[in-house]
């Protein structure tokens, strides 16, 4: 199947051939995915989701609940580089980056720019709240300008890249949490819920097994760039449109539960995320239903609650659901 | 069809319909305002007006029938306040645009023929043309009646089929309201025209003798000041003329000019009096009796 996926078919640089295998692309992509994910379609959606609007994603959830694992295996059903950071409290920068090595050559010593694990199309940052806040100011350029900057040199990193991160809400001791403006360049914060009964017995059933699945390659960097760039092809209607942003602006209205709302990269965010859904759900128009899906993982890392939100338990989510309500 | 045009054609076919319905409204409200207006004897209130007691009672010959002055004027003002709730109601109206109603119309078009339509200069975009070919491929079925608003056309019409024999029926057997007379409605207009300027009260136009208040019996005096109370056969009745009774009607331009030569000796200008409106108020049922009385005062 591998070999047939990764065809001329299925690869071609001709963008209207991409379009419409773009359908079977994304259904073996998801059946790819599958075969090791046990449920959490939604968050499958959102990681693909990020990597065709070519943005950056943070994974949060408990313990146990195939954060890592989902990453991964996206990563692996896609033929791009990958690389992995384990993030730790004494993790520096240069060893994300990377660093100049003295290197002996016909007897001369002479300095050699040796790349860190940044260098990569795909790169999980696992438990990126438990690197210091200097390690992590140093994925901002990497994210925000897909270059590097070692000294004095600059290094463009190869598209597509991705950065890919995860968290823990629980075990916040010695964590550093991100800062906003960090948290910002991410485009969406996708939250990972526990699996329910038949997904359980489904999991307990597959990983007890003594031969683990494997996944298949079934995009391959030409194709995703393709996908990437009908991406921002899909049409929008301009009410639709309108209305995206009068919802990214009303989280500014300050009000009993936000304090610090978002900023107009959230509207280009919403916008683009929504035509990303729509391409992935096979259709050639943004929908409301777009806009209101994607306004949770666009926003609720945007959104900053007063104490009284926090005092009442009331999530950001709760908070976004009652915009989207107002905004009808 | 390109897709603007096919827009702009159901736009005008929108248009033409909130006309119908505008015009349905007018028709509907402007009969049942002349029903009411009927009912509650607003016609009769023309002749007890300045204004319009000269052409009360008479009649306009239109299409070879005659049709009276108080018939004409109460359809104006029907169709006057019918005018100024039409355009109310339908100013308040939220004015779908025909791509909304074609869309709820036609679930197949949600959301792509707008999207479409905001989007179809962009024809060097793959998703777009794909998207207008699968739209145009559908337009074909849609017609401009799929947006008539059936329920709105079906009450215009039911409104004016039940009101246009009510009107025939109230007006040919001459229902009305016996609980407001013309007299009422006369009396709220007369608030409202001289609520403010006490001077113009037409009763002032009369008062010959000064303030009448400061003889305590006046109502019961005539204008010699002897009482006008007479008995006949034990019953007592009011011989008290109304102001202006028996001045008739002077029409300003036959009246007889004034002579320049004569010297003026009286402290007041001299000018025509006229009365304003000619009617008599003698008390009711008592018509005979009154007249009995002043044929036997000739006859002495």
């Amino acid at each position: 199947m591998a070999s047939d996926l990764n065809s001329r078919d299925l690869n071609s640089r001709d963008l209207s051939q991409t379009y419409k295998m773009a359908g079977d692309m994304f259904a073996k992509l998801f059946n790819e995915v599958g075969k090791v994910i046990v449920g959490q379609h939604a968050t499958v959606e959102q990681i693909i989701i990020a990597i065709l609007c070519n943005g950056h994603a943070l994974v949060e959830s408990n313990p146990g609940l195939g954060k890592t694992l989902t990453i991964s295996t996206i990563s692996q059903s896609m033929d791009l580089n990958f690389s992995r950071i384990q993030c730790t409290p004494d993790l520096m920068p240069a060893d994300i980056t990377g660093t100049h090595i003295i290197e002996e050559r016909d007897g001369r010593k002479e300095f050699k720019f040796e790349p860190g694990p940044i260098f990569a199309n795909i790169v999980l940052a696992d438990e990126i709240n438990r690197a210091s806040p200097k390690t992590q100011s140093a994925l901002l350029e990497a994210m925000q300008e897909k270059q590097i900057t070692v000294g004095n040199d600059t290094f463009i990193l190869e598209k597509p890249f991705f950065i890919l991160a995860t968290q823990n809400p629980i075990e916040m001791e010695g964590t550093f949490p991100l800062p906003e403006a960090q948290l910002d360049r991410f485009l969406l914060k996708i939250l990972m819920d526990y699996p329910n009964y038949e997904d359980e017995i489904e999991i307990v059933n597959r990983y007890t097994k003594s031969i683990m699945p494997t996944v298949n390659k079934v995009l391959n960097k030409n194709t995703l760039i393709d996908l990437q760039k009908l991406t921002r092809d899909v049409p929008i209607a301009d009410d639709i449109k309108n209305r995206a942003i009068k919802i990214v602006i009303s989280t500014r209205i300050k009000s009993e539960f936000i304090e610090y709302g978002a900023s107009p990269r959230a509207s280009i965010g919403i916008i683009l995320a929504a035509k990303a859904r729509a391409l992935l759900q096979g259709r050639n128009y943004v929908s409301a239903d777009d806009i209101d899906a994607m306004a949770y993982p666009i926003l609720r890392h945007r959104i900053i609650l007063t104490f009284e939100a926090e005092r009442r338990d009331i999530s950001t989510d709760q908070v976004i659901k009652s915009l989207l309500e107002k905004i009808k | 069809m390109d897709i603007r045009d096919f827009v702009n054609k159901q736009e005008a076919a929108l248009k033409l319909y909130r006309r119908i319905y505008k015009l349905l409204d007018f028709v509907g409200t402007t009969l049942i305002l002349y029903i009411l207006l009927f009912y509650f004897n607003a016609d009769k209130v023309f002749p007890l007006l300045d204004s319009f007691e000269v052409k009360a009672g008479t009649s306009y010959d239109m299409l070879g029938m005659s049709i009276a002055f108080e018939t004409v004027s109460l359809a104006l003002i029907a169709a006057f306040v019918s005018v100024i709730i039409t355009f109310l109601r339908h100013l308040r109206n939220n004015k779908a645009k025909a791509i909304t109603l074609i869309e709820k119309q036609y679930p197949e078009l949600n959301e792509r023929l707008r999207t479409a339509y905001d989007n179809h200069n962009n024809l060097d975009n793959l998703i777009v043309s794909d998207l207008l070919s699968t739209v145009l491929s559908i337009t074909p079925k849609v017609t401009s009646s799929a947006l008539i608003i059936k329920e709105k056309l079906v009450f215009g019409v039911v409104i004016i089929l039940l009101a246009s024999p009510t009107t025939v029926y109230v007006v040919e057997n001459d229902i009305r309201s016996n609980f407001i007379g013309a007299e009422d409605i006369k009396d709220v207009i007369d608030k409202i025209t001289f609520t403010n300027d006490d001077d113009n009260k037409p009763d002032d136009l009369y008062e010959i003798d000064g303030d009448s208040s400061e003889n305590g019996d006046s109502d019961n005096e005539d204008l010699t000041g002897e009482t006008a109370i007479i008995v006949v056969e034990g019953t007592e009745v009011d011989l008290t003329l109304p102001p202006g009774t028996g001045a008739g009607f002077w029409n300003p331009e036959e009246a007889e000019e004034a002579d320049e030569d004569f010297d003026q000796s009286s402290p007041y200008e001299i000018s025509i009096i006229s009365s304003q409106a000619y009617y008599e108020e003698l008390p009711e049922g008592y018509e005979s009796v009154i007249k009995s009385y002043f044929e036997k005062m000739a006859k002495t």
